[in-house]
């Protein structure tokens, strides 16, 4: 039996929040993808807030709508309505890589973005290249890039400009397990001041770092001040 | 010779085991009386048996004594009383709350069941406004004793202590150890207790009236919360939460034979799906078991098939969410168990 009657967000609470001057507000964020078998409704109003140095997580099984829901709030994606307030700086999606341009070099590549974000261009080679160790391989396009270097790239270049906001993406996944403690430590401590959108399915990263949790479950969303009991949420989806 | 006495206990199976015997003694002299709920507590009395003349109590017996009698083709006197006077005693003999002394009635009266609905039971009529003597009078054509208007006033008197036209609730308060407890307390039953007794009776007070129930209503609030601190179920269950139990009980109990358990539920807001389970648990077993993906709003029944072996074994109907959810909202509307041929 279905209902008529237009469907209410999970979380009222949170749609009805007012918002806050220095924090990204999502308000019934809505993401349709129009496929041969029909309209998937992928996102059905997700609302939450992340005020200045807040982290908080995103839990849902895979194929809950989460890497959309991190495109859409990095803007690399449209939502197909609801609205997304920035009032802070906001990475994309932490070793998103989809924004390179292949034919051009790695090093062209963080010229352009450190023009586009306004960041000095040599400090931002060096800090990338410190980061990401390519060495020669900068000096070569970014379409000859093995997933995982195109990864590292990426990832260095999101910490080497001065974000107020990181969305992660199952971070601990890129490159080898000393590129993964780096990462670790460069994002987590380093950068313990900034706020945080962060999508996980380690636990152990979750309770360490977030203070809050999302739990996406059908494309819905319900937000949890406990982040213990969101857990267990997840862990039973 | 063995007068077999069956019924819930209460002052009426009590005081009708006292008039037996006094009406037994002036007859045969010595008389032995036992009380006896399985086959082991039956043995041992029968080796001690001082005389040939034997009454046998039993207010919830085994299965394994239910047949024996039946085989035997015994004849049963059933005494039994209204299901407020019958919760009230177990509350005073057993010591335990309301709805527990509710589950010791649905106890005694689902195991005498076999007994109680056999051909060769025949209910002994009782009021409490009878006289003493006309229940004698009544005992003694059921089981064809052969007393004389001495002998049977003698026996009166012994049980009221005044005349034999005292009124049975009169002789109960007397001589019946607990009676005039248990009367005190069905004078002050709450308002809903009594209701919840009535609801109760229409279901199981046809075993007592030797009828196979066709079905038994199990009242919600007898199901209990599976959040702490455990409370009777009343209204709406928030589905929020991680996987889990949500109402479990009612710790009841169904005469032996097979069953199917119908389970009303309304279900609403539940928009991000969840998975619905449900599931008869009795005597540390699992007896049947079903889960489905619940709809987004509406009102369902569930349906489960399941065989009762020992009556004396409580029964549980437990719920369950079987997956995180994040919303949603459950009501149950009713159960009920329907006893299948």
């Amino acid at each position: 039996m279905t209902s008529s009657a237009p469907v209410l967000p999970v979380d009222l609470e949170a749609a009805n929040a007012p918002i806050r001057k220095n924090s990204i507000a999502i308000r019934n964020l809505v993401k349709d993808y129009h496929t041969p078998t029909g309209t998937a409704h992928v996102l059905k109003g997700i609302s939450f807030d992340v005020q200045a140095g807040e982290k908080i997580a995103i839990l849902g099984r895979n194929g809950a709508g989460k890497s959309t829901l991190v495109k859409l709030v990095g803007g690399v994606e449209r939502p197909t309505s609801g609205f997304i307030y920035r009032g802070m700086s906001m990475s994309w999606p932490i070793a998103f890589g989809g924004g390179f341009e292949p034919t051009m070099t790695g090093l062209d590549n963080i010229r352009f973005i450190a023009r586009l974000y306004n960041q000095p261009i040599r400090e931002t080679i060096e800090r990338v290249d410190d980061f990401a160790e390519l060495g020669k391989h900068l000096m070569s396009p970014v379409k000859s890039y093995s997933s995982g270097m195109r990864a590292r790239l990426a990832f260095a270049l999101t910490l080497a400009i001065d974000f107020d906001c990181f969305l992660i993406d199952e971070v601990i996944s890129v490159g080898d397990q000393r590129f993964q403690r780096k990462s670790h430590e460069a994002l987590f401590e380093k950068r313990k001041h900034c706020a945080m959108i962060l999508i996980s399915h380690d636990i152990g990263i979750i309770r360490s770092y977030c203070d809050r949790a999302v739990v996406l479950k059908a494309g819905r969303s319900k937000v949890f001040e406990d982040l213990d009991f969101a857990i267990q949420i997840y862990s039973a989806l | 010779m063995i007068f077999i006495c069956a019924g819930p206990l209460s002052p009426n199976l009590l005081f009708v085991m006292q008039l037996l015997l006094a009406m037994l003694e002036r007859v045969h002299g010595v008389v032995d009386v036992v009380t006896a709920n399985t086959v082991e507590e039956l043995r041992a009395a029968l080796q001690e048996r001082r005389s040939h003349v034997m009454i046998l109590m039993t207010t919830c017996p085994s299965e394994e004594i239910s047949a024996s009698i039946l085989r035997n083709r015994m004849s049963i006197l059933l005494v039994t009383q209204d299901f407020a006077t019958l919760a009230c005693q177990s509350m005073r003999t057993t010591g335990s709350d309301f709805v527990g002394a509710l589950r010791d009635v649905t106890r005694q009266v689902s195991a005498l069941s076999p007994v109680a609905t056999s051909e060769g039971t025949a209910r002994l009529p009782i009021a409490e406004q009878d006289t003493v003597h006309a229940v004698a009078t009544r005992l003694m054509l059921m089981l064809g004793l052969s007393l004389d208007d001495n002998q049977l006033e003698e026996a009166c008197i012994a049980i009221s202590k005044d005349s034999s036209s005292t009124t049975v609730i009169d002789a109960q308060r007397q001589s019946v150890e607990r009676a005039a407890d248990t009367y005190q307390s069905r004078d002050i039953l709450l308002p809903h207790e009594v209701l919840l007794i009535k609801r109760l009776e229409e279901s199981y007070g046809a075993l007592m009236d030797r009828e196979h129930p066709e079905s038994v209503e199990i009242p919600t609030e007898m199901l209990i919360r599976a959040e702490p601190p455990h409370p009777h179920l009343e209204g709406t269950i928030d589905l929020l939460g991680p996987s889990r139990i949500l109402t479990f009980g009612p710790y009841m109990h169904l005469p032996v034979g097979r069953w199917r358990a119908e389970l009303l539920f309304d279900i609403r807001d539940n928009h991000s799906g969840n998975e619905f389970a449900m599931d008869i648990f009795s005597n540390d077993v699992v007896l049947a078991f079903a889960k489905t993906q619940m709809p987004r709003e509406g009102t369902f029944q569930a349906e489960l098939n399941f065989e009762i072996t020992r009556a004396s074994a409580a029964f549980e109907v437990r719920t369950f969410v079987y997956v995180g959810a994040i919303e949603g909202v459950l009501t149950i509307q009713s159960l009920k168990m329907v006893a299948l041929t």
